[in-house]
């Protein structure tokens, strides 16, 4: 299942937080050698403080993480402003509500194959996709920025996803990293989900079983 | 005649009548959609003017009122939040009626509003419904609908460059049968309004009037290329970039310039000088 998790309930999923700080570290510091702040097993840097909404997908159990995407909005302080701003004056014009950034993004291959052997990785990160672009409309956002390794790029377009990128930087890691912006409307889902074949959402928005309203109204 | 003499051509007038009648149709359709659209625009831009024009943050919310489908709007601003303390000092402006606004502070029910404790949390925009149903927020929510207000609410999360926290609710007419279609159909235009509210309060507050902002290279040709009349889709030919890319850039330039529309924040950015045509 697909979950945003934002800091109203961190406290209510300390297993699978854990289970990300590790894997980015595994992804990002281990396998891409990205310079990225290490502390003991896990990776956290500066922006998880800032209270970042967790695209996380997980068993419906929700006790393990098979993959994840950080997203912040791009009128607050955000990754690749400061990390773009100096070598790319177009990625800060990217600042107004409805436009969101999404870092970190990784999946867990390994537990991932343990648990479902018949999805193969590029398509395990084109779902991520496909949930990251359901949140979002669900949320009035209307453009994603994002960062990835240059060979990622095919893994977008295959997901129907049409990638703009404003620029790269040499000094990230073994290879550049791109930063693009992609659009996301009810028509790139459309063909996202055509293209993956999915035909219904992967993402609802987490509410109570019963509102607040539901209440009032027995009490009245 | 013609059906026996030339039955292809027949057939061909009849499949051009309908293909006509279908063009015709989905015209009609597109140009009814496109009203909506327009009507929704016009709306999102009068809005917009209304703000940026109000006398203050206060005024601004009267009028988001008259313009929507709702029946009160607050904008709170989180000035300092101190760690395991309640929400200190903050700027809060509301169109609920006096007697609930008593009752609030009386009550102290700033310590308990799950609206608010959840807000400042939250980052993504979200309805009340999405709310846990704590005991206080179900009492809460009794009194405030005892005060003849709706039960329905949508709240924005505002962030800053400067780490500043705010949040736009918008709550419901009392009544309300379709408040989840409200939502659908004007979340993003709310969102939009909910950063022009913002700026108002700091410059309310603070006096913080950014004559000149900075824009970035690629802002400026769109902005100068819009002044020559070109569209985004002459834009995105001439600067070789997605017509996606150049409505975004028309958007950011426009926000940052603090204007409703294209037409506006060309006039302002030639009145700044920031563009030559």
């Amino acid at each position: 299942m697909f979950l945003t998790v934002q800091a109203n309930e961190y406290h209510k999923y300390p297993t699978l937080l854990q289970q990300m700080f590790k894997l980015r570290k595994k992804v990002f510091a281990d396998q891409l050698n990205w310079d990225v702040p290490v502390e003991g097993d896990y990776e956290k840097d500066s922006y998880d403080a800032l209270n970042p909404v967790y695209l996380m997908w997980c068993n419906d159990e929700k006790t393990k993480l098979y993959g994840v995407v950080r997203l912040m909005p791009t009128t607050g302080p955000t990754l690749l402003y400061d990390v773009f701003r100096k070598t790319f004056p177009d990625v800060i014009s990217f600042e107004a509500p409805g436009i969101w950034e999404g870092t970190r993004m990784c999946i867990d291959q390994e537990l991932l194959s343990e648990d479902h052997p018949e999805i193969e990785p590029g398509y395990a990160f084109s779902m991520l996709l496909l949930a990251l672009c359901e949140v979002a409309i669900k949320h009035g956002i209307h453009t994603m920025v994002s960062n990835y390794e240059p060979q990622m790029k095919r893994v977008y377009r295959r997901a129907g996803i049409d990638v703009n990128e404003l620029g790269r930087s040499a000094d990230y890691g073994k290879y550049p990293v791109c930063c693009s912006t992609f659009e996301v409307s009810k028509q790139v889902l459309a063909t996202m989900r055509s293209k993956l074949g999915v035909n219904a959402p992967l993402y609802q928005i987490p509410s109570p079983k019963r509102s607040i309203a539901d209440y009032v109204l027995e009490a009245a | 005649m013609l059906d026996r003499h030339y039955p292809h051509m027949y057939e061909k007038a009849c499949t051009l009548v309908l293909y006509f009648a279908m063009s015709s149709m989905q015209g009609y359709w597109g140009i009814n959609m496109n009203n909506q659209a327009n009507e929704q625009d016009k709306r999102r831009g009068l809005t917009f003017d209304a703000i940026v024009n109000s006398k203050d943050v206060e005024q601004a919310l009267f009028l988001i009122c008259e313009q929507y489908p709702i029946g009160h709007s607050t904008y709170h601003l989180a000035q300092t939040i101190a760690l395991e303390q309640n929400v200190d000092a903050p700027f809060v402006r509301t169109t609920y009626p006096a007697n609930w606004v008593a009752r609030y502070l009386l009550k102290d029910y700033v310590k308990i509003d799950p609206v608010l404790k959840e807000g400042m949390m939250r980052a993504l925009p979200y309805d009340w419904s999405e709310i846990e149903p704590s005991k206080e927020a179900i009492e809460l929510l009794i009194d405030f609908q005892s005060h003849g207000l709706g039960a329905g609410g949508y709240s924005i999360p505002i962030t800053d460059k400067v780490g500043r926290r705010a949040l736009f609710s918008l709550n419901s007419l009392p009544e309300e049968e379709n408040w989840g279609e409200i939502v659908e159909q004007f979340k993003e235009d709310w969102i939009e309004l909910g950063q022009v509210l913002h700026k108002k309060a700091i410059q309310e507050l603070y006096g913080d009037v950014d004559p000149a902002p900075t824009l970035s290279p690629r802002e400026l040709e769109t902005l100068h290329w819009t002044a020559l009349g070109k569209d985004y889709k002459d834009i995105a030919i001439i600067l070789d970039v997605s017509e996606h890319t150049i409505r975004t850039y028309m958007r950011t330039a426009r926000l940052k310039l603090n204007c409703s529309s294209m037409t506006q924040a060309v006039a302002k950015a030639s009145k700044l000088r920031l563009i030559n045509p």
